[in-house]
């Protein structure tokens, strides 16, 4: 696997033109992080004074002027409430903008790209884009204005520090620019290290999951020790792996307090040194240790916010490499609905390759007569599944042309060819939602009528009829498990329901049982009827349903005729079929 | 309906170990380890707690009594102090963690192991999400609390009581009004608590919600281009991805709502502390150093009472986490190795029998009726019948993945129950339907078998069986990766490796399970070659889903309804001209059907 090549500055400037998108709620987030900061420096200012004023006022406490400060004390504190409460929602609320808005993107963009990008890029690897990756963007855009707001209050803070004594505020802060670094560090080698946690409980799970789908061999074979040893193994990686996370905190976090430690300690010997000499009243004393206490999270949360920045962009970097594909099959400007027609359908000269360096169909050229029925027969690499996969334009061909009542599908609007080129897949992917709505993929609209006149076409309503809640049992992964003749059955269904003018069955009964094959093959041929067909099969009886057969070798066509006059003349077809050749 | 709420299996355990007692045992033998994360948590306590009164004291005898002396005293007991901070913090850290992930290691082989014993008709009941939860999720929500948690809830809890109790010292009058605050604290948390709860939930809820959506559009994203479906889809993922927004922005609104009212009353508790000990309370004197000490302490009730909070929720979770990994492991097989087992006489002969066998996986719904019969040490036999009939259920009998509800059910004259688990899967091996692979190379696979088989044995078996050549031609070979249930293998492919284990095991008797779908008609000569040479020489049971297989088996047994209807030889069953000969014909009409086009 080949490492993504990642633009950091193109993932910077995602982050940013999302934050400038929303930068009415940003700044309504940074204005109130100033206010909360403001009030956050001027209670321990103000506590500070009120020992020294009233507290100890020369004769003894002035409680007139105690209660002047308790209650300004009072008012700063509902200032710093109010605004931490318009910092909180308005930063939570800009991250989630954004995280939602790119997820948006994200998804529209995947959905726009062509066969080409989703034959080299995983499911996964994408998904891990729109959660963990989104994740982290949203999590430093949340965290962008607290820590505005605690740097406005750390520079306020020590401001005030210099403002009460110069060398106190220099030597009590020395430690901190350490903090930051050290919180850097931290979180550059925790996030590797978790890492390693997440993906040993992926492979545990992979283990896990192995187990129970294959219980049966393993208590048949006797493996049980086996297997136990196998997750021991991956048992002891998590634990290792997690024990190194817990060796990073045992270092570093008694430092965060360690650290901060050594300023209070510079305040209580140098500060009280000041006191003693005259030099500083212990109201200012008090408000030092105040103040310093407030630097704490700052400089800690500084540091987080730079390691926190480094992977949001390393992310935001890694979904700008999926904003920035383009498909490769676009509607042409003057793209036209599919005239009306019989569905005539030419190949001419059709050359195409998946890669670059080997071609896969060469001058490939077939015509098949409207509503006539054609098999392509060919051993696996052929290239018969490809020219399946050329017609309803998943992939452009390289050169050439395929046509449709004489008018070439590249001038066809994309969503109207693909509603009149209906296809049975080989793998047929159901969809987590009820029967009813798998059935009407491809036509939202259907009525129930419409719907069931397809499931009825497919002989599905007979096992439909059993499931718990007939049309509205859901399906797929997430729900209730049917057999691979049923899926198929619903495929062939929602392909019906279409009612396209060209048909492909590429591979359509192969996991059909024998049962219900002889059935299907009747369902199949009603529903070819006036369609142009085209057929990838290797069973006899399905190829028995076309009206001629191609034997497709090594990306061109080999031989065609009947199935009957093929097997008598042409050896190789004979051969590819397996060598079916009947007692009779 | 949505699925997730689907409740699979109730397995009702026989005798729960109760889940705190259990986990106490397993902890019990760290318990050296576990005494000094207990000292060192508590020390690390009592040195937080005991650095305001250092600076209260340094504050009140060294700048007031301007005694210089006292000020060295201080600062000298506030090193001492940080560094037995940092020390018992450093110790606690490491302590903890290494007592909890030990534990979980520990807990998760366990529980494998005790999984590797249960029955199938567990694994018939239990959906594998469920039992995958117990090894994945529940685990982690119990390393939280062993490594956060524990820790977390005894150091709030020391320095909750430990500051309360120092305030009263300080000044009992003082502290009675300060911790005014504490109530609206607590009854405000406590809301926040159950509000927020609740807007998580949701928000899990909808973000499940959108990765699903996400997941399935991506990975069935042909069929959604081929249906052009990409528009309604993504209006469709707008509503979702905006529905998992405004569940974010729920929260948002709570924790705004709560956060600032805590600021609030921190705020105001400093007020009042300066104010009431500026004033002197209930007559009595209040000293400055005491009023900056409380306005300190104060911060070490407040952090500690939302942490605590959040901590509860943690711990719940990992109860109940708890609570269902010990129901698991007190669920007991139904199928269990007998107390005393028969060793049984080498070489094996491999005849099988049924004594008036009946079976019910429900217990309303019985499979097979008093079915009795004998396989001869070498026949090969075919089970025919419809689906549901009962032949699957005779094969998995034979196997002992199931005890049989009456009768019994013999090896070579022994009773299954009365031999030990090794012996019978040395002697009785199955061959799946589908082939399942394991993830790993294609040696390992088929090494699965006999695990000690050397590299000439591995090669030799596959020679034999003519799956050698297919194997060299992958592009590894042998150490070809086959990914999670072999999908880089096609079906054909998969059900030669699935042999070659078989094989290379070399049981005596052989369960073979046919595959109903049909192979690339490339490999079906190969399979059918590899199926002839493996069931050669021994016992065989197939259970069969085409009528050819039934064709070259010694002798035909007809399965209807759970009862053995018709038994013999494939020519003697159509000159009976009974159920099978009728099952014969249509197949054969099907067959020529497709004969004709030929």
């Amino acid at each position: 696997m080949t490492e993504e090549q990642l633009d950091l500055r193109a993932g910077a400037d995602l982050i940013l033109g999302h934050l400038r998108r929303q930068w009415p709620f940003m700044a309504a987030a940074l204005l109130a992080a100033l206010g909360w900061s403001v009030a956050r420096i001027v209670i321990p200012v103000l506590t500070g004074e009120a020992i020294d004023r009233a507290l100890r006022a020369s004769g003894g406490p002035d409680l007139d002027l105690l209660l002047v400060f308790a209650i300004a004390i009072g008012a700063m504190a509902v200032l710093q409430a109010g605004s931490a409460a318009a910092r909180r929602f308005y930063a939570m609320r800009t991250s989630y903008r954004i995280e939602a808005d790119l997820r948006t993107v994200l998804y529209n963009r995947v959905n726009r790209l062509s066969f080409d990008y989703y034959d080299r890029t995983a499911t996964g690897q994408l998904m891990s884009r729109a959660s963990t990756d989104l994740h982290e963007i949203q999590q430093l855009v949340v965290m962008t204005p607290i820590n505005a707001a605690f740097l406005l209050m750390a520079i306020g803070a020590f401001l005030a520090l210099l403002r009460v004594h110069v060398p106190l505020a220099f030597a009590s802060m020395l430690v901190y620019p350490v903090v930051t670094l050290l919180t850097i560090r931290f979180f550059n080698k925790l996030f590797p290290a978790t890492a390693r946690v997440q993906q040993g409980l992926a492979d545990l799970t992979g283990v896990v999951e192995e187990n129970i789908a294959g219980a049966r061999l393993v208590r048949s074979f006797g493996r049980e020790q086996h297997e136990v040893d196998n997750l021991a193994k991956v048992a002891d990686e998590i634990y290792d792996d997690n024990m190194e996370v817990a060796w990073l905190r045992t270092v570093y976090t008694p430092l965060f307090f360690l650290l901060p430690a050594v300023g209070q300690l510079v305040i209580l010997a140098y500060g009280g040194w000041l006191v003693l000499e005259g030099n500083l009243s212990v109201g200012e004393f008090v408000a030092f240790f105040q103040l310093l206490n407030m630097l704490v999270w700052p400089v800690q949360g500084l540091g987080e916010m730079v390691a926190s920045g480094q992977r949001a962009i390393t992310s935001a970097a890694r979904v700008t490499n999926v904003l920035k594909e383009e498909p490769t099959i676009r509607e042409q400007p003057h793209a036209r609905p599919l005239p009306d027609g019989p569905g005539e359908l030419r190949f001419e000269n059709v050359s195409f390759s998946y890669q670059t360096d080997r071609p896969v169909l060469q001058d490939f050229s077939l015509h098949v007569p409207a509503g006539t029925a054609v098999a392509l027969v060919g051993p696996t690499g052929s290239g018969k599944s490809t020219v399946a996969r050329l017609l309803p334009r998943f992939y452009d061909v390289d050169s050439g042309s395929i046509t449709i009542d004489g008018v070439d599908i590249r001038d066809v609007e994309l969503q109207d060819l693909r509603q009149n080129v209906g296809l049975v897949f080989e793998d047929t992917f159901l969809f987590s939602d009820t029967i009813r709505n798998n059935v009407a993929y491809g036509r939202i609209d259907a009525t129930d009528e419409e719907i069931e006149w397809a499931a009825q076409h497919a002989q599905a309503t007979e096992f439909v009829d059993e499931t718990p809640a007939g049309y509205d049992t859901v399906v797929g992964e997430q729900g209730f498990s049917l057999s691979g003749g049923q899926r198929q059955r619903i495929a062939i269904a929602r392909t019906i329901l279409m009612q396209p003018r060209i048909l492909i069955l590429d591979d359509a009964t192969s996991s059909v049982d024998a049962r219900m094959e002889g059935e299907i093959q009747e369902t199949l041929r009603r529903v070819m009827e006036g369609r142009t067909t085209i057929i990838i099969s290797h069973r006899l009886s399905t190829i028995a349903l076309a009206d001629r057969v191609v034997l497709i070798d090594e990306g061109r066509v080999a031989a065609m005729g009947e199935h009957a006059e093929l097997m008598r003349s042409n050896p190789r077809y004979a051969e590819v079929l397996g060598q079916v050749a009947v007692p009779s | 309906m949505t699925v997730r709420e689907q409740t699979i299996g109730n397995v009702q355990p026989r005798r729960r170990e109760g889940s705190i007692r259990g986990a106490t045992r397993m902890l019990a033998p760290r318990w050296p380890v576990i005494l000094v994360a207990t000292v060192s948590i508590c020390l690390f306590g009592a040195a937080i707690l005991a650095r305001p009164i250092v600076i209260q004291r340094a504050i009140d005898r060294g700048l007031f009594g301007g005694d210089g002396s006292e000020l060295v005293l201080a600062s000298f007991l506030f090193v001492v102090l940080a560094i037995g901070v940092y020390v018992f913090q450093a110790i606690s850290t490491y302590t903890v963690a290494w007592i909890g992930q030990g534990f979980i290691r520990d807990l998760r082989v366990r529980l494998f192991t005790h999984m590797q014993k249960l029955s199938m008709s567990f694994y018939d009941k239990e959906s594998s999400g469920r039992l995958l939860a117990r090894m994945t999720a529940d685990m982690v929500a119990l390393t939280d609390v062993l490594n956060h948690g524990f820790l977390m809830v005894i150091q709030l809890l020391l320095l909750i009581f430990g500051t309360v109790v120092i305030l009263f010292i300080l000044s009992w009058e003082l502290a009675l009004i300060s911790l005014i605050v504490i109530p609206p604290l607590v009854i405000a948390t406590a809301i926040f608590r159950v509000y927020s709860t609740r807007a998580y939930e949701a928000v899990r809820d909808r973000i499940a919600d959108v990765l699903i959506h996400m997941q399935e559009s991506f990975a069935g994203i042909r069929v959604v281009q081929a249906f052009g479906r990409e528009r309604q889809n993504m209006e469709r993922f707008g509503e979702i991805n905006e529905a998992n927004f405004e569940a974010n922005q729920r929260t948002v609104r709570i924790s705004s709502g709560y956060v600032p009212f805590i600021e609030l009353l921190g705020g105001m508790g400093v007020g009042i502390i300066l104010y009431f000990g500026g004033r002197g309370i209930f007559g009595a004197e209040v000293s400055v150093g005491t009023v900056a000490a409380f306005i300190f302490y104060l911060n070490f009730i407040f952090q500690p009472i939302q942490q605590l909070s959040q901590v509860y929720d943690m711990l719940q979770s990992g109860f109940a986490a708890l609570n269902k990994v010990f129901d698991l492991l007190a669920v007991e097989p139904d199928v269990r190795e007998g107390e005393s087992t028969k060793p049984l006489p080498q070489p094996v002969d491999g005849r099988i029998e049924f004594e008036g066998v009946s079976f019910s996986y429900a217990a309303d719904n019985p499979v097979l009726h008093d079915v009795s019969l004998t396989i001869e040490p070498g026949q090969r036999v075919a089970l025919v019948g419809a689906t549901g009939a009962g032949k699957s259920t005779i094969a998995r009998l034979a196997l002992r993945f199931y005890d049989p509800t009456q009768g019994r059910v013999l090896l070579d004259g022994y009773d299954l129950r009365d031999l030990s688990f090794a012996d019978l899967r040395r002697t009785v091996v199955m061959v799946p339907q589908e082939g399942f692979l394991f993830s790993g190379t294609i040696r390992e696979n088929i090494l699965f078998g006999k695990p000690d088989a050397t590299d000439e044995e591995l090669e030799i078996a596959c020679r034999s069986l003519g799956v050698h050549e297919f194997i060299e031609s992958l592009p590894e070979g042998y150490e070809t990766a086959v990914r999670y249930r072999g999908s880089r293998l096609s079906a054909g492919e998969k059900q030669l490796v699935s042999l070659a284990r078989a094989f290379l095991a070399d049981p005596p008797v052989l369960i073979l399970d046919e595959a109903t779908s049909s192979v690339d008609p490339g490999t079906e000569v190969l399979v059918e070659e590899a199926l002839r040479r493996v069931l050669t020489g021994r016992t065989s049971v197939v259970v069969a889903h085409r009528l050819s297989t039934a064709e070259q088996a010694d002798r035909v047994i007809v399965i209807d309804g759970g009862r053995l209807i018709e038994d013999g030889h494939h020519d003697a069953l159509l000159q009976r001209d009974g159920h099978y000969a009728a099952l014969y014909r249509t197949w054969i009409a099907g067959r020529g059907e497709r004969a004709g086009i030929a």
